[in-house]
């Protein structure tokens, strides 16, 4: 799952003076084609150090995200929620894996991507910073974080990137199997006891307001991103993807019987939701690691890594390979 | 002949059971991604296989699956006391995943052999999953079992705190004499010798010693829901959402 | 198999990989038609796959839409290995990148 709303720097606009002008307008030539950029092809500097800052951030959102999930997987009622829970965590474990991958063609490696993780350099999606009380709020993030995600990565696939967009093609694929699952599961809260049904609508009241951040600030006071949208970097406005989501979730919602707790929200006659606008000095207080959980996360990341140390260390001995069975 | 038959599925679905709710607990702390995955993948087979015996169980006329694994005592569980010890650091788990599967791959082997032919049936399935974990486990223990100075000895170590544990995966039943007659099972004695080889074979290709077998003792008990302080607080865990209305759809 | 059948089993997918349906997946082990029902016989790829019901609910779902009565059964008759997978449904695996057990992913590092 993934959080959209990355942050993307300011872009300066002198950032773009030290390229080659000729080779700068063949690449956009090239993007507006829609034809997409590999690996080795020419690309500016700002292009690169966007994708990796972006795709590394989708990766982080990965594993971290895997944490409030994966902590109910141990606790998951009965049989069939545990086993679908634990292959949609370890989905998300792979799309990290994947992530990881793809952000390396762009020259960085995994390790320094996790020692920035962890040194708090690097960002990953806000929405994981909250803590999941009940099970409820762990069906919560099934259905609507990955809905939110699964909005922004549809529109990223089809971004200019190819390793990137090939990554989230698959990545797509999981997730919508991940929503059937969530939706499920909340299904069955909704028409289950008194006490299922509160236990929900307590999780939506927790989380709507992270979810509304979720795709990052409004267009009205975000970083200036043409740039990256012409280079389809950035698919769409953060209000946008917003809209996107509300549009095709809040009747879902409503549909199930329960209450979203913004009394402002609602959908106007040109088609689009209005709302409460969403407390932007908390998004940023908890993106700048003040949030309720931003602390837990980094150091279970911290203290994974650590332990782990000697497995990898041990891994950097000469070995042989294996034959796949497929391959 | 069905309280033998219920007495070898139960402890076999407890096992799996457990054992995969243990290794669940890697998932995103994994000493790489690679890791988390595997476990992960390893603990979803293991749930799968407890709930496949657990159904089996049901056709015998024990409960359903979920009444069964999620709201039993600890003293009602059959698990071998293996599988219900913490994690610990990956060394003991990684040891506790080749001493343990390495045993259930020849059981399930045999089993695919077995007179009870639902039993026989889903043993070739599970055997053939099993082959995953094995090829897994021993890889892993030729590459850290010889690797660097301190991967071989939190193996050795963790190899010495497990082994009297694993003897204990072998602990015989009231029923042996009547399985093996009737051809459900070889019995655990037979399993446990040719396991014995298996784990020497593998152990013999690293820089790893084993202790001789005879001055071990196994640790019986959790073949007859004497466990220990670990497994308690594993299925008030398990069960905390589900116990929450037992009567609730989830 | 019944080439009308087949057709229809065609259509429906891996919920997680969509260049593969099940018949390619090889998780379709037996197909019967008497009269208007549809004798299928599925088997998952392992014990544990948490998609099962859905996969068993959407092979149902194709056959009614086209006018037959579905009997689908899940068993462990036939096991499902990875040679079940045709060599279509290999090579567009190979295509998709999804060539790999996770274990086996583990083993690769
Ligand atoms: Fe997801
Ligand atoms: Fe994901
Ligand atoms: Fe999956």
């Amino acid at each position: 799952m993934y959080g959209g709303g990355n942050t993307f720097e300011g872009i300066k606009t002198d950032s773009l003076a030290q390229e080659d002008p000729g080779m700068l307008a063949a690449f956009e030539a090239r993007i507006e084609r829609g034809e997409k950029i590999e690996p080795s092809d020419w690309m500016p500097q700002l292009y690169r150090k966007q994708l990796i800052r972006m795709i590394e951030q989708h990766a982080h959102s990965e594993i971290i995200g895997a944490l409030p999930e994966g902590t109910w997987i141990t606790r998951a009622p009965g049989f069939k929620r545990k086993m679908a829970l634990m292959a949609k965590v370890q989905d998300e474990v792979g799309h990290a894996q994947l992530l990881y991958s793809a952000a390396e063609t762009l020259g960085k490696s995994r390790e320094q991507m996790i020692d920035d993780l962890i040194n708090g350099k690097s960002k990953y999606s806000n929405i994981f910073n909250y803590p999941t009380f009940t099970w409820a709020d762990c069906c919560f993030i099934s259905w609507l974080v990955d809905a939110g995600a699964i909005v922004n990565q549809l529109a990223n696939a089809k971004g200019s990137y190819g390793p990137y967009c090939r990554a989230l093609d698959r990545i797509c694929a999981e997730e919508s199997f991940h929503l059937k699952y969530g939706h499920h599961c909340v299904i069955y809260l909704a028409s289950g006891t008194a006490k299922q049904r509160q236990m929900f609508q307590e999780a939506l009241n927790r989380w709507w307001p992270p979810m509304m951040h979720f795709f990052g600030p409004s267009d009205k006071i975000s970083a200036h991103t043409e740039v990256l949208m012409r280079w389809k970097v950035k698919m769409g406005t953060n209000d946008e993807m917003r809209n996107q989501f509300l549009d095709m979730y809040v009747p879902k919602i409503w549909e199930l019987g329960f209450t979203i707790p913004d009394p402002n929200l609602k959908k106007n006659e040109s088609g689009k939701w209005e709302y409460t606008e969403p407390d932007w000095e908390e998004f940023k207080r908890v993106i700048n690691g003040d949030g309720p959980c931003n602390k837990e996360r980094l150091e279970v990341r911290r203290v994974a890594e650590a332990r782990g140390q000697w497995v990898r260390e041990a891994l950097k001995t000469p070995k042989t390979s294996y034959v796949t069975p497929l391959a | 002949m069905n309280t033998a038959l219920k007495e070898l599925l139960y402890k076999m679905a407890d096992d799996q059971l457990i054992l995969g709710h243990r290794n669940s607990e890697w998932t995103g702390m994994g000493p790489l991604l690679e890791e988390d995955i595997a476990f992960s993948s390893m603990a979803q087979d293991k749930i799968g296989q407890g709930l496949a015996l657990y159904t089996l169980l049901q056709t015998l006329g024990e409960s359903d699956p979920d009444t069964v694994a999620f709201t039993r005592n600890a003293n009602q569980f059959h698990n071998c006391i293996l599988v219900e010890l913490p994690n610990q650091e990956y060394d003991f788990s990684l040891i506790r995943h080749f001493l343990f599967d390495s045993a259930e791959a020849l059981r399930f082997e045999y089993l695919s052999h077995s007179s009870y032919e639902p039993l026989a049936q889903l043993a070739r399935k599970i055997r053939g999953e099993l082959r995953y974990h094995t090829l897994h486990a021993n890889t892993w223990m030729k590459q850290l079992g010889s690797a660097t100075e301190e991967s071989i000895a939190r193996l050795q170590n963790a190899l010495e705190v497990a082994l009297p544990y694993a003897l204990g995966i072998f602990e015989a039943s009231p029923y042996e004499t009547e399985l093996i007659d009737k051809k459900i099972f070889i019995g655990e004695a037979a399993l446990k010798e040719k396991w014995v080889s298996k784990i020497e074979s593998v152990i013999n290709q690293t820089q790893l010693h084993l202790p001789d077998w005879k001055t071990l003792t196994p640790v019986y008990g959790g073949r007859i829901g004497k466990h220990s302080e670990h497994l308690q607080p594993l299925l008030d865990e398990m069960s905390e959402v589900f116990r929450i209305d037992p009567a609730a759809e989830w | 198999m019944n080439p009308t059948i087949l057709h229809i089993l065609e259509t429906v997918k891996d919920p997680e990989i969509p260049v593969l349906s099940l018949v390619d997946l090889g998780v379709i082990t037996e197909v019967k038609v008497e009269g208007n029902t549809v004798l299928v016989k599925m088997t998952p790829t392992f014990v544990g796959c948490p998609a099962m019901d859905y996969m068993k609910a959407e092979v149902e779902t194709a056959l009614i839409q086209q006018g037959y009565i579905p009997k689908v059964t899940i068993t462990f008759e036939k096991s499902w290995s990875s040679d079940l997978i045709s060599e279509k449904g290999k090579a567009a695996l190979k295509k998709y990148g999804l060539a790999r057990h996770p274990i086996l992913n583990s083993l690769l590092i």
